[in-house]
Parts: C-alpha cells; sequence; structure tokens
C-alpha cells in the first residue's frame, strides 16, 4: 500500500504531533480566557520565553531532552520507566552531596549517574527477575526518593546562612557556561545534546540497538534468536536510570548549584520529560526539539505568571491534555481518513 | 509502641485504607475486562477537588460526593474512549490524565480560590462514629460493603461473566455476540466512578478540604493492591488494608517522633512496603490474558 | 431433497482492503443433510460461513433462513436464528469453566440458564459427547475443547451446524468421534456445513459438495461419490501441473543433527530416543499438531527446556540458541507472525533475522539495504521498499523474506515449520523448491509439517511424531496414506 511508505509515516507522525500541540495550546489559551487574561497576548508571552530567557529554556531543554530519553529507551524494550522523576532527583542529591564532600566535577557526575542507574535498574531488575510492573515500582520509587531528599536536604545539607537551600557545590565542581549566539548558556545543553545523539546512533544505527527495539516489539522472536531479552530489558532501564540521573547531576553543577528546602528545584523534569518523549515519538533525535518546544512553553507559564496572573500549573496542564491526546494515535488517524476522504478519495 | 497505640494505628488505618480499596475495587472490575487505568491517580485528585466544589458551593457533602463520583465517571468515560474505541495506549493515556490533573487541579484552586496549596474546609462532614477518639466515617464501611458488591458482580452475575470473558478471550467473546466495547465500556466507568468516590472521601470526608496534590500516590497504591490481590475485588481489600496500615504506621511515627525532619522519613514507609508486597507476590499473579491491549476486529 | 434451512443468495463481500473474498456465492443448507464446502486456502470458504453465522456482514446478497429473508447484524442474530459455528481453533474463554461458556453462550441465545443441565443431557445423547463442566478450558486438550463448542451449540438449540476444519486438531480416534456426533445430529434433521479441504473426509461423510475457488461457485451441490477423490480435487485445485520429479538416492554425508534420549517438556511432555538428520537430506516430521512438534523444535534450537539426554547440533552438545546459528543452524518458525516485528520495516526484519546472533556493530541504513537487495533478488522478494513495514507485504513476501533470511547465512542445518502453511500454490511450489535444494547442496533439513503432501513431496526420510513419541520412521516409498495415518494415530 502506497500509505505504507517510510515518507507518509513521517508525514503522518509528524501531523499527529503537530495537531496534538495546537490543541493543547488552543486548550492554554481557554484557560488563558476563562481566567479573565487576553489568550493571545499570554500565548505570546508564553512562546516567545526563548527569547527573552534563553539560558532558562537552554537548561529545561538539556533537562527534558535528557529525561525523555530516560523514558523513550525502556519503551523500546516495552518498558514503561516512570522513574526518571526520581531517578534525577536522586541524581542531583548524589551530586550535590559529592560534590559538595569532594569538590570533584567528575565524581559529582559519575555519582548522579550511579545513583539514577541503580535506582531505576532495581525496577528492571524487579521486572525481569520477579514479574514486578514496572509502573508500580518506579511511581513507588519516586515517592521515597521524594520523601528521602527533603529528609537528606534538611538533615545533612541544608546550608548555615541560607537556610531555605542546601549548601552549594563548589566552583571546582561547577560545569562553565558557554557563549553562544551572543548570550550565554548552560554548557549542560551540549552534554544533553552530544549524548542523545549518540543514544540515536545506538539505537538506528547500532546492532545494539536493533537487537534491543526487537525485544520490545517481538519478544517470542528474540527469544528464539538467542537474544537475551531479560537482559536488555533491565539494562536499558538501568541506562534510563543513568540518562535521568545525568541530568539531575548535570543540573546541579551546571545550574542551580542547591537545592531550595522544598526540593522544587529538582521536580517535574523526569514527569514532564515524559511528555516530551512522546511527542519526540520515542526518537533521540526528535525528542531534542521537542523538548525545546516543551521547554519553551513551561519557561513561558513561569512567565505568564506574574504578567495576567495565570498560574504556572496551566503549563502542566497543556502537557498532560497534549500527553493524553497523543496516546490516542488511533483517533488523530480516524480524522485524517475523513479528512483525505473528502479530498477525491484516491488513496 | 504500646497496646493502645498500636490500636491506634489500627483505627488510623481503617481511614487510610479506604480510598485505596474503593479505587483498587473499581481497578480490579476494569482490568478484569482488560483495561488498566493508569490515571487513577489524576480521577482521585480531580474528583478529590470538584467534589470539594461542590460541597462548598452546592449543598454540603451529599453534593461533594455526588460530584465525586460523577466526575470519576465521567474520566472513565474518558478514559475508555481512548482505550477502547480509539485503541490508543492504555499506560500513556493515563500518565497524561495524571500530569493534567496534578497541573490542573493547582491552577483551578488558585484560580477559585486564590490559593495554591489549599480550599477552604467544607463545613459540614458526612455521618461518621468515633473509635478512640478518631473519626471514622461511615464511608469506611460502604467500601467494605462495595468490595462485596464488586465480588458479587464479577462471580455470581451474567454481567461479570461478560467482564471476565472481554477480559481474558475478547474474541471468543466477540465471536458470541459479547460488545467488547460495551462491556469494557462499563467496567471502566465502574471503576472510575469508585475511584471519584474515593478522591471525594479523601477531601470533603477526610480532610474537610482539597490539599494540593493530595492524593499523594494512593491511585498507584490502589494498582499495587489490584497486582497484589490476583484481580480479587476481596484480595484487593486486603491488601488496602495492609498498605492502609502502613500509611498509618508513618503518620503515627511523623506525629510521635517529634522532629519534621524525622516525618518526611517516615512517610516513606507507605510506598516500601507496598513495593515489598507486591515484589514478594507480582511472580505468581494471573493477570487477565488480554490486560491492557485494545480489541480490533479482523 | 428436502426444503433448505437456509439458503445463501448471491453472497459479495469485499474487505475494506479491496480484496473480493467472495463474489456472488450460492449456497443452500438441508435438514438432516451434511454439505460439504471445499476448497483451498483462500477460496472463501470460511468468510461465507462467518457471515451466515453474522460475525461479518455481506457487501451484497440475500440470507434466507426457513423461507424468511434476515439481516444478521452480530453472532446473537445468528444464534438466535438457530445458527452455530464451531471454529478450527474453538472460540472459549481459556480462563473461565466450561460451565460458565456454556452460560455465556446461553445468554447470548436468550435460554434461561436453569435449562443449562437438561439440555445439556439431551445434546450429549444427540452427539455422543461428555462435557467436564467444572474443568477450566485452558485444562482441556484441544478435542475436548471442540466437544464442548459442538455440545454448547446444541444445547441451544442450534438447527445449523457449522464446522470450520473441524478435524484439524484432531487424533483418528477423536475423528471418528466426531464423525459418530454428526450421525447422530443428522438423525435429529440438523443441517451441517462441513468446512474443509480433505477429500478422504469429503468422501466419508458428506451427502453434498459445494466447491469455492476464489471466491465463485466452481461446482454446486455435486455428488461426492459420483465424481470421486480426483474429480473433486480438479474442481477444487483446477490445473496444476505435477511436482517436479525428486532426485533419489543421493549420498549423505555426516549427521548435522543428532538426538539421543532427549526429553523437554512445553504443552506437552516430549521423549526421543534417537533420531538423525545427515548432510543432504531432508528429514519430513509428519504428525497432528500440537503431538510435540514445537517442544521438539524449541528443544533442538536450544529456546526451550531440555530436560534429559542431548542435542547434538553440528558437532556441539545442547547449544543455546544463539550458539545454535552461530555453528550453522538456521530456523524457519511455523507462523511467521510471530517471528517477524510486523510494524518493523522490511530491512530491519530482515537484519535481525539475519544478524540477531552475530553480525557487524554498525547496521547502517546503506548495509540494510544492500541487505535487503541480495535477499529481496536472490529469493524473489516484492516490497515496496525496504523501509516498508513487513506488515504491507503478503503472506507470501513474508514468508520469502523469513525463509530467505534463513537461507543467506548458508546454513548447514536448517529446521523449518509448516514453512508454506497458508500460502498460494506458486510460493508454495517455490519455497519448497529452495528447501530441497539447500539439502541437495549438502545442508541437512529437518522439516516439521502437519502437511502431509509437503512432507511426501520433499522428504527423504519421514519421521512420524505422536503424543511427544517418533511412532516411526520411514521411506517416501513405504509411506502411504494408511500407514501415515495409522501411525499418526499411535497405532503400530
Amino acid at each position: 500500500m502506497r500509505r505504507d511508505t517510510l515518507s507518509w509515516r513521517i508525514i503522518s507522525e509528524t501531523l499527529l504531533v503537530l495537531g496534538a500541540l495546537a490543541i493543547g495550546l488552543v486548550a492554554g489559551m481557554i484557560i488563558a480566557y476563562l481566567m479573565g487574561a487576553p489568550p493571545l497576548d499570554v500565548m505570546g508571552t508564553m512562546l516567545s520565553s526563548w527569547k527573552l530567557q534563553p539560558d532558562l529554556v537552554a537548561e529545561y531543554t538539556a533537562m527534558l531532552a535528557l529525561t525523555a530519553a530516560s523514558f523513550a529507551l525502556p519503551l523500546h524494550t516495552g518498558l514503561f520507566n516512570i522513574g526518571a522523576e526520581g531517578a534525577f532527583q536522586l541524581g542531583a542529591l548524589t551530586a550535590l552531596w559529592v560534590g559538595y564532600a569532594s569538590g570533584s566535577l567528575w565524581l559529582a557526575l559519575l555519582a548522579g549517574m550511579t545513583a539514577g542507574a541503580l535506582l531505576v535498574g532495581l525496577a528492571g531488575a524487579l521486572r525481569v527477575k520477579l514479574r514486578v510492573n514496572e509502573v508500580l515500582s518506579t511511581i513507588m520509587l519516586n515517592w521515597i526518593v521524594y520523601w528521602l531528599l527533603l529528609y537528606i536536604v534538611i538533615t545533612r545539607l541544608q546550608d548555615k546562612y541560607y537556610t531555605t537551600r542546601t549548601v552549594e557545590v563548589p566552583e571546582s565542581a561547577r560545569l562553565p557556561w558557554i557563549s553562544l549566539a551572543g548570550t550565554s548558556i548552560p554548557s549542560t545543553l551540549l552534554v544533553s545534546v552530544g549524548v542523545l545523539v549518540v543514544l540515536w546512533i545506538l539505537l538506528r544505527m547500532a546492532r545494539w540497538g536493533l537487537l534491543l527495539r526487537f525485544t520490545g516489539a517481538n519478544e517470542w522472536s528474540s527469544k528464539t534468536r538467542g537474544v537475551p531479552v531479560g537482559l536488555y530489558r533491565a539494562g536499558s532501564m538501568a541506562l534510563a536510570g543513568l540518562l535521568a540521573g545525568l541530568a539531575g547531576a548535570l543540573h546541579i553543577v551546571g545550574y542551580s548549584l542547591s537545592i531550595d528546602v522544598t526540593g522544587s528545584a529538582v521536580r517535574n523534569y523526569g514527569f514532564n520529560g515524559i511528555g516530551v518523549a512522546l511527542m519526540g515519538r520515542n526518537d533521540p533525535l526528535a525528542i531534542i526539539p521537542a523538548a525545546f518546544l516543551f521547554s519553551t512553553l513551561l519557561v513561558g507559564s513561569n512567565n505568564v505568571e506574574p504578567i495576567y496572573g495565570v498560574p504556572k500549573e496551566a503549563g502542566d496542564l497543556i502537557v498532560g491534555i497534549i500527553v493524553i491526546l497523543l496516546a490516542a494515535p488511533e483517533a488523530f488517524r480516524a480524522l485524517a481518513r475523513y479528512a483525505g476522504s473528502w479530498r477525491g478519495g484516491k488513496g | 509502641m504500646n497496646v493502645h497505640d498500636l490500636a491506634l494505628v489500627g483505627v488510623l488505618s481503617l481511614s487510610s485504607m479506604t480510598p485505596i480499596a474503593l479505587t483498587a475495587v473499581g481497578e480490579v472490575i476494569a482490568e478484569r475486562s482488560g483495561v488498566v487505568n493508569i490515571g487513577l491517580e489524576g480521577i482521585l485528585l480531580i474528583s478529590a477537588w470538584t467534589s470539594v466544589y461542590a460541597g462548598l458551593y452546592w449543598g454540603g457533602w451529599p453534593a461533594g460526593y455526588l460530584m465525586g463520583l460523577l466526575t470519576g465517571l465521567l474520566l472513565g468515560l474518558l478514559h475508555a474512549a481512548i482505550a477502547v474505541y480509539a485503541r490508543g495506549d492504555q499506560i500513556i493515556a493515563g500518565i497524561g490524565l495524571n500530569i493534567a490533573a496534578a497541573g490542573g487541579t493547582t491552577l483551578a484552586t488558585r484560580a477559585v480560590w486564590g490559593n495554591y496549596a489549599q480550599s477552604p474546609r467544607v463545613p459540614q462532614a458526612p455521618p461518621s462514629i468515633t473509635i478512640m477518639g478518631q473519626r471514622v466515617s461511615i464511608m469506611v464501611f460502604a467500601a467494605v460493603v462495595i468490595a462485596f458488591l464488586a465480588w458479587w458482580l464479577l462471580e455470581k452475575t451474567r454481567t461479570g461473566l461478560r467482564i471476565k470473558a472481554v477480559g481474558d478471550d475478547p474474541r471468543a467473546a466477540d465471536a458470541l455476540g459479547i460488545s467488547v466495547e460495551k462491556t469494557r465500556l462499563l467496567a471502566t466507568v465502574l471503576g472510575g466512578s469508585l475511584a471519584g468516590l474515593a478522591g471525594a472521601y479523601m477531601s470533603i470526608d477526610y480532610l474537610g478540604s482539597f490539599v494540593k496534590l493530595m492524593s499523594a500516590g494512593r491511585g498507584f497504591i490502589a494498582l499495587a493492591a489490584v497486582a497484589f490481590s490476583g484481580w480479587d475485588p476481596l484480595g484487593a481489600l486486603l491488601g488496602s488494608i495492609i498498605f492502609g496500615f502502613g500509611d498509618a504506621l508513618g503518620r503515627y511515627y511523623s506525629i510521635t517522633s517529634g522532629a519534621t525532619a524525622n516525618a518526611y522519613l517516615y512517610y516513606t514507609i507507605p510506598y516500601i512496603l507496598t513495593l515489598l508486597a507486591v515484589a514478594a507476590t507480582a511472580w505468581r499473579a494471573k493477570m487477565p490474558r488480554a490486560l491492557g491491549q485494545p480489541y480490533k476486529r479482523e | 431433497m428436502p426444503e433448505p434451512i437456509v439458503e445463501l443468495r448471491g453472497i459479495v463481500k469485499v474487505y475494506p482492503d479491496g480484496v473480493k473474498a467472495l463474489d456472488g456465492v450460492d449456497l443452500r443448507l438441508y435438514p438432516g443433510l451434511v454439505h460439504a464446502i471445499l476448497g483451498e486456502n483462500g477460496a472463501g470458504k470460511t468468510t461465507l460461513m462467518r457471515i451466515l453465522y453474522g460475525e461479518i456482514r455481506p457487501t451484497r446478497g440475500e440470507i434466507i433462513i426457513r423461507g424468511r429473508r434476515v439481516r444478521l447484524r452480530s453472532t446473537v442474530d445468528g444464534i438466535r436464528n438457530g445458527i452455530a459455528m464451531v471454529y478450527q481453533h474453538p472460540r472459549l474463554v481459556p480462563t473461565l469453566t466450561v460451565r460458565e461458556n456454556i452460560l455465556l453462550y446461553f445468554h447470548s441465545a436468550g435460554i434461561d440458564p436453569g435449562e443449562l443441565e437438561e439440555r445439556l443431557r439431551r445434546a450429549q445423547e444427540i452427539t455422543g459427547f461428555s462435557a467436564p463442566l467444572d474443568e477450566r478450558v485452558e485444562d482441556l486438550p484441544v478435542g475436548v475443547r471442540q466437544r464442548v463448542d459442538i455440545l454448547r451449540g446444541i444445547a441451544a438449540g442450534a438447527r445449523v451446524l457449522i464446522l470450520d476444519e473441524p478435524t484439524t486438531n484432531l487424533s483418528p480416534i477423536e475423528v471418528e468421534g466426531l464423525m459418530n456426533a454428526i450421525k447422530g445430529m443428522k438423525r435429529e434433521g440438523i443441517a451441517i456445513a462441513y468446512i474443509t479441504h480433505r477429500l478422504p473426509e469429503v468422501m466419508e461423510i458428506a451427502d453434498t459438495v459445494t466447491v469455492l475457488r476464489k471466491g465463485r461457485v466452481v461446482a454446486s451441490e455435486v455428488d461426492p461419490r459420483s465424481l470421486g477423490e480426483e474429480g473433486l480435487a480438479r474442481l477444487m485445485v483446477g490445473e496444476v501441473p505435477p511436482p517436479p520429479p525428486k532426485e533419489r538416492g543421493k549420498r549423505l554425508g555426516e549427521p548435522v543433527l543428532r538426538i539421543h534420549g532427549l526429553r523437554a517438556r512445553g504443552k506437552i511432555e516430549v521423549y526421543i530416543d534417537e533420531l538423525v538428520v545427515r548432510e543432504g537430506e531432508v528429514l519430513g516430521v509428519a504428525g497432528v499438531e500440537g503431538n510435540g512438534q514445537d517442544e521438539l523444535v524449541a528443544a533442538i534450537v536450544g529456546y526451550g527446556e531440555r530436560l534429559e539426554g542431548w542435542v547434538e547440533v553440528l558437532g556441539r552438545r545442547n547449544p543455546s540458541p544463539r550458539e545454535f546459528y552461530k555453528i550453522g543452524g538456521a530456523y524457519i518458525p511455523g507462523d511467521r507472525r510471530k517471528a517477524l516485528a510486523l510494524f518493523f520495516s522490511v530491512a530491519e526484519n530482515l537484519a535481525f533475522l539475519r544478524y540477531a546472533h552475530e553480525g557487524p556493530a554498525l547496521l547502517t541504513p546503506g548495509r540494510l539495504v544492500a541487505l535487503y537487495r541480495e535477499v529481496a533478488e536472490e529469493y524473489n522478494v516484492v516490497a515496496g521498499s525496504p523501509w516498508a513495514p513487513v506488515r504491507s507485504l503478503s503472506g507470501g513476501n513474508q514468508q520469502k523474506l523469513l525463509v530467505g533470511s534463513q537461507l543467506h547465512m548458508k546454513p548447514r542445518l536448517l529446521v523449518a515449520v509448516n514453512p508454506t502453511r497458508g500460502l498460494d500454490v506458486a510460493t508454495t511450489r517455490y519455497v519448497r523448491g529452495l528447501i530441497a535444494g539447500l539439502a541437495s547442496r549438502g545442508a541437512g533439513v529437518l522439516l516439521v509439517s502437519t502437511d502431509l503432501d509437503e512432507i511426501l513431496e520433499v522428504s527423504d526420510r519421514i519421521a512420524v511424531i505422536s503424543r511427544g513419541r517418533i511412532a516411526g520412521v520411514l521411506s517416501p516409498e513405504e509411506a502411504t496414506p494408511e500407514k501415515l495415518g495409522l501411525l499418526m494415530g499411535g497405532g503400530r
């Protein structure tokens, strides 16, 4: 069939994503309208955040690209990793602690990655060895990390003078910023994009990625071909945790330097990454622009609040709506078929 | 901890158990039909919010409970529309609902009450009894009754037979003219409605107001209880009691330990307990064969 | 002939993808008569019966039941019009008990569940079948499930029974039971539509035959006895040139597969005392489905459990799946849909099947396309593009892709299971030619097939598997249908 060509698939996926985005933005405008704010101005402010705060959007893009990859990678093996949130927080906490104690950038990053990998890898191992549903286990781990973080932040890392936050990582353990197109942005973006490109090559160009993707697409066939399905699955979870842990660590050493005592500096990157991954259709390269879009939206919704009084949670709501829409591609395809039917019905 | 305190934790766990039990029992019904709803957490949160709104402005707790039920019903309908009719990815739809609910309810709290963190109190509480100085709502007992009713529905009625058939072998059910779509719709809506009741319980009954992100993972603990139960309503009730006990224990220690920071550590108890319970029992669980899989007639 | 109870007139069925499955088919079913509907795979037999049952709706045409024109909107309408259908794989809910499955059926038929015991007793009298009411269906063998399926239809008062290839999964003894039940139902005046492509069964049980070919009736209500098996075969298949002659008396080389004292377990337990495949030969393994073929193959390739004894592939004892392919094994599974990732592209599927065990670390698009070109050219795979999803290929092309991926490895041992199931005549011939060709170039082939024609056409030796044991090994010359049938049924 003509419609099964690669280019048709790419076009239809793109349309699907843009359609969901458009509906999400319209929903945002309706919310603004209901709250008595001018919808178009609100949207304008939201979408122009990358001009106003390029450094913040760059940082968000870097973080969301990594947490999105953390969701996308295990999904290729058929597993849902909701644990990027916990791995991000744990990675940040560990990196802060180790960075503070050792003063070493490399140790801080390594510690963050290891912590994340162990956390989500545990969920992967539980799934493979004991058939524990990974959605459940990662959510439980998220909550455990949530409270643990608050506990450690207050009991171990609180700053003596600035009591609303933890100590900062020392100069020696910080990642420098870079100049790009006349502005200064955190170099976390470079690291993040680099990691995603490598991941893309591994997934799409390497035998490893082909086997990994087949474990999700056809478990039985993988087993009969001698592919260690469990190892790939648990491994993809550990790697996913590593990516999210890396994101958390980068966020500390490259941007926030400390965590506030409510923990809000390290929250929601993991959950928002899920939306980014879905919007990027789980492809590491497509995730990068999707992360940029989401970041613009989320940073923008922060800016909208002081100007128009529309709470920043509007951004989360829009993200949620987009995710729900992306869950039901069949509905979109049905619409597309309907739309196509009056174009002469040549298809 | 002495005997009195242990009994106190027992009473506390009755209250903690209730939202988990209602949600889990509803989800057992939905999952027996083959539909997973990861968005339970979102349903809890949204219905907790709407029921407070209805309770404050439309007629006290009865309106609140009705609104919670209705909210759950509609969200169940939405999930069924995506999962059953649009044949979408059930997990992703649920994740989306959770994200939207977290943002949406906080947004709405701010928009309506001008406060991020919480709503005003709903003045009048539903009927209750007092055990050891603790308020125990009649909803606690209703939850137990509902669990038994759900068991009866699944094991003793024609509808129950149909639900199980479409969850285990939709093709065979379809060949008998049982509408896979309608049966799954019904089960998902039932599940959503019970989660809606649970949300209303948390806000208008147990706490008296809406608090930002108040569901705190209970939707997921309910999912754990479903897996733990082996997809049986009475097993889900038992699981909820165990998880409710963990919750109550955490709260008990956080109150008695004094220091705030230590309380944070104790709050992890229910999640650790849930994880351990599921890890210990998951390997032998027999889940419905067609769970999570959209059905499409060839 | 008596008045027909069911009459189908001018039935046309065009599927949404444009495939015309039925093109103006007429059919009548008479009370107390067995009407065989004969045709090859894809002739439209099952589609026609699903229309009569109400499961799918015809594009055009009329359905007349007991003189009244009816419109069947769903299977409930079919059931309530007294029609019962027994599918090739009985559609019972595996996790429910037999009783619950019957109750579900009664609900659809609008029958009071209180009448279950009595109606069932009556149905048992008619058919001679019995049913273990409180057993879970998944614990029952396929033959018993089919009996349950028939029983509940009759108990619900069906006057028309559709049997879709009913003997596919039955042992000879079970077939006999089925034939007796059919006779009992005939006496009750029940009309039976018997879908099959097996000629001996038609000769045995059918009162009248309608032959379908490519969606059209090529012979309507003919007497099977006057035409004979050969006449029917000609109607069913049309004109087909005879298969190419097989070279006999080849020189056999070293063993490439040796099995000794192997005990393996899957759905059933299998014990193979001794089995050898040598270079240059095709060893056919014949048997009714579910007699241990899957377990045997899984133990050879290495993804199944080996409890005792050993499998030696090209000198390596009990290889893991990865080793199996590495040392020169190849495997064509029985169900291509289970082997392929249907939503992945042709090129990716090919690269996976070819390189999963071992291959270059980098598989760039260029490399994938090169592999695709090589295989597509050599094995006549027709795909729109290497990046089209495998799902968009026809069954024949999917199978050629699967076979091609394995032959591309230049295997020294090929394990092939039902390699031509569901393929058209030309592709079947082609694939069998490839397998025979591989053997003639010195590789050993283990051909597991439920299709006796295939076994007889390609094999140099024939092993018959029955209830997890090798019941006997024959040369094609000794392998008369009677002898094979006896061995497959567990005889001596």
